[in-house]
């Protein structure tokens, strides 16, 4: 026992400048969210500020009723999930297909070209991506309206009227503004692969396809199962800017476009109350919590190596 | 020896973190001290004490505000032995700001409130001044005279005073005054909401390439027009502006709202109003500059046209069907109030009584320093101008006189009409009141309900009120989403107060 401790200690020693360089990240941690986990009661009280924060009342789970108040409650959260899976599930093919075909560009110069083009819609403020979509959709001077659809010859359309468009407008906006990202991930450890295995598949006189499907895939698919956790992880999040900036905050098109984050903003934005605004940041991070575990439990049942933990 | 230091540096890493955690408990703890230690000093001897005063800001925060503050503090600390600091906020951050200062315990005295008084008053951000208000600064009451100044009573206890400026609202819509003109039309032909129709139809014929009416900026084409008492939060309505009785109506439900939508959607599809009304992110103003509308729906207080052509570089002529009327909405649409957290309510408030009382203090803080800032006109008392090289774009304080205390007080711009305070002062007492003026609700006991609601509004109430969707099928849509929201529960709470507010009343 004592010989073990020893031992133990002996290599943590060892290892121990490298345990320091861990030291700023766990930091980081630290103070950016395990700290502020402790104003999680705050969803649970009805804050008075003349009494301060910890003196205030506890109501229970009042601050989260209204969350599940009426029809919306619904669609809401149908949204966000509809949403949220599309885009993980769309994002992650379009960004693996994206970097093997960057990873087969030969000449250095268009393959950065072309990374740091469908990079660039990621460094967008969603405020900027919101006026262009209107730019694009406005009724009296939108660019579909007044120049695409009558070459095609059909009636103008009131967009930010008809919700059946809205999945399919922010589906192509996300894809077009996050996939760049994600592209550049999966590309670095395609990159990283080693050369090697190529090779030998071509001896082997496998073609393109053989060896994307036999060496590329399977390399990469730790990348791809952690990157799936952690957007699923988030699933029950919503990109803020794309669900309010882009259909400009419309109502009749709430009923495709309203997500949690921005049902909380609009019912909160006059009133202000942080309880009830902590309610839904507390049932959005433990519905996102139990996904991962489940998720991660049924990666862990299919191939344990691939699991996260 | 190495391995050593890297375990004395991770040692102190650790405690560095730990003390950050800290840090924030024991920082308290000093202010506190020091916070006893001012307010012994103030009381006994010298040291002036110092009311920190936040307000938002639409500007950039101007440069000479410090120049201006010390002039403001050299009068202060003579009349009562106070200095102020005064901390625009970006408008934008305002409200978030409020909150953390608050809750952070960060030093701020006084606060402006543009709108949402009584859920300030709710969140107990406020401190109840009507309990020292007749021994610090009777001169606000005297000021806002009983009437305006019981309106901002919640339970019997002010929490808070309106700036003085209009304090009523009348309702109308504004228009380009070339094109009024033009077509020669008699604004006397207008009397109700449905007469618009006329006009819009006129200008249509004449000018078709432009629409009649603009929304108002981020609303609808109805805008801020308004016909009923909202009672804080629109949820629960008095129609008629309150003038006839108290009974607590679903507004959206009302036969009188049906009307006006099924009008503004007869008047959207022929064409008189602005397409993208519902949508566009433009200001009005700018919608009028481009020439693309000719007016629009508002709120009103004398003057308005002359304000309103200001900004639209237009001369503007006006025409009010709903006249005058004060409700507790229009009075504490902009109040100002003492923190709960101030640590000397009393100076704090005897300040605020020198913006509503000492002519030199108001003309600080609304128009920076004569001779810098400003200079007299021409043999004129009250009108003042810029100086030679400056102009509103470059004039280095700027601020908002309908913000600070009593705007009566202060002088008036070129270009202004000269009077227009005291214009504004008769339009204040003879505007007639609603019977639920100085009823606030206090809407914690629904704050699920009202935040539900709040978030159905968000979705209709602009197209709808744009004209931009079929009535038929959105308006029955809408109010069946209401009472799933709770809206009854709303209505039902607010009569509830407002019976009980009334009992006490006519009790007194």
């Amino acid at each position: 026992m004592g010989l073990n401790t020893s031992r133990r200690w002996n290599r943590f020693m060892k290892y121990s400048p490298l345990t320091l360089l861990m030291l700023p990240g766990l930091a980081y941690l630290l103070i950016n969210n395990y700290m502020p986990m402790f104003g999680m009661f705050i969803a649970f009280k009805n804050i008075n500020y003349s009494k301060g924060i910890l003196g205030s009342d506890w109501i229970g789970f009042k601050n989260f009723e209204y969350l599940f108040k009426t029809s919306d409650a619904f669609i809401i959260t149908r949204n966000t999930i509809l949403y949220n899976a599309t885009f993980i599930i769309i994002g992650t093919i379009l960004a693996i297909v994206f970097a093997i075909l960057l990873n087969e560009v030969r000449k250095k110069v268009l393959s950065r070209f072309y990374q740091s083009v469908i990079v660039l819609p990621h460094l967008i403020s969603f405020v900027v991506v919101g006026y262009l979509a209107y730019a694009a959709f406005s009724m009296e001077t939108g660019f579909m309206n007044k120049t695409i659809l009558p070459l095609l010859g059909i009636e103008e359309i009131s967009w930010y009227t008809e919700p059946k468009y809205w999945p399919y407008i922010l589906t192509l906006v996300h894809l077009w503004k996050s996939i760049g990202f994600s592209c550049i991930i999966y590309l670095a450890s395609i990159i990283s692969i080693d050369s090697e295995y190529y090779e030998a598949a071509t001896l082997d006189g496998a073609n393109k396809w053989q060896q994307i499907r036999a060496i590329t895939i399977p390399l990469i698919t730790p990348v791809i199962v952690m990157l799936t956790l952690l957007g699923i992880g988030r699933i029950f999040y919503s990109d803020f800017g794309l669900f309010y900036q882009v259909p400009m905050n419309t109502g009749m098109i709430a009923d495709t476009t309203n997500v949690i984050d921005t049902y909380v903003y609009k019912g909160l934005m006059i009133s202000g109350d942080i309880g009830m605004a902590s309610a839904a940041g507390v049932y959005q991070s433990i519905v996102g919590f139990v996904l991962v575990l489940l998720a991660n439990y049924v990666v862990r049942k299919i191939n344990r190596e691939n699991a996260l933990f | 020896m190495k391995k050593k230091m890297g375990w004395t540096s991770l040692l102190l890493a650790l405690i560095l973190t730990l003390s950050a955690c800290s840090g924030s408990g024991s920082n308290k703890d000093n202010g506190a001290v020091n916070s006893d230690s001012n307010g012994e000093s103030s009381e006994g001897s010298e040291k002036p004490y110092e009311v920190v005063y936040a307000y938002p800001t639409f500007d950039n925060v101007p440069v000479d505000i410090q120049l201006v503050q010390d002039e403001i503090n050299e009068i202060s600390k003579a009349k009562i032995n106070v200095t102020v600091k005064l901390m625009p906020i970006s408008n934008s951050a305002y409200g978030n700001q409020i909150n953390l200062m608050m809750s952070s315990g960060e030093k701020m005295d006084m606060f402006a409130m543009l709108g949402n008084y009584n859920t300030q008053v709710s969140k107990g951000m406020l401190h109840p001044i009507g309990d020292i208000m007749e021994e610090n600064a009777q001169g606000i009451i005297d000021a806002l005279g009983p009437d305006y100044y019981n309106a901002t009573k919640v339970d019997g206890v002010s929490f808070g005073v309106p700036s003085i400026r209009d304090l009523a609202q009348d309702y109308g819509f504004v228009m380009r005054k070339d094109l009024a003109d033009k077509y020669s039309i008699d604004f006397s032909q207008i009397k109700t909401f449905d007469d618009y129709g006329k006009l819009f139809q006129v200008l249509k014929s004449n000018e078709p390439d432009m629409v009649s009416a603009a929304n108002a900026s981020g609303g609808s084409i109805l805008g801020t027009y308004r016909t009923y008492d909202q009672l804080g939060n629109e949820l629960g309505v008095l129609l008629n502006n309150g003038l006839d009785d108290l009974k607590v109506v679903n507004w959206f439900a009302s036969d009188e709202y049906e009307n006006m939508v099924r009008k503004l959607r007869e008047w959207y599809l022929d064409g008189y109003l602005l397409k993208d009304a519902a949508t566009t992110p433009e200001s009005t103003q700018a919608v009028l500059k481009s020439g693309k509308a000719a007016g629009y729906f508002s709120q009103m207080k004398p003057g308005f046209e002359s304000q309103e052509g200001r900004i639209v570089g237009q001369d503007m002529v006006a025409v009010r069907t709903v006249s005058p009327v004060a409700k507790t909405d229009t009075v504490t649409n902009v109040a100002l109030g003492v923190s709960a957290k101030s640590e000397n309510p009393e100076k704090t408030l005897q300040f605020l009584n020198l913006m509503y009382t000492d002519k030199e203090i108001v003309n600080l803080i609304d128009w920076g320093i004569e001779g810098k800032h400003y200079v007299k006109a021409d043999g004129q008392d009250i009108v003042i101008r810029y100086p030679e090289g400056v102009t509103g774009d470059n004039v280095s304080y700027k601020n908002y006189g309908w913000m600070h205390g009593n705007q009566f007080l202060s002088y008036v711009f070129e270009g202004d009409e000269p009077d227009v305070y005291v214009n504004m002062d008769t339009f204040n007492k003879s505007a007639s009141k609603s019977k639920a003026l100085g009823f606030t609700f206090n809407g914690d006991p629904v704050k699920n309900e009202i935040a539900a609601s709040n978030a159905v509004l968000d979705q209709y109430k602009r197209v709808l009120e744009s004209g931009a969707v079929d009535v038929d099928k959105v308006l029955p849509e809408f109010l069946k989403k209401l009472t799933g929201a709770g809206i009854d529960k709303i209505i039902a709470e607010k009569q509830n107060q407002l019976d009980k507010w009334a009992a006490s009343n006519s009790a007194e």
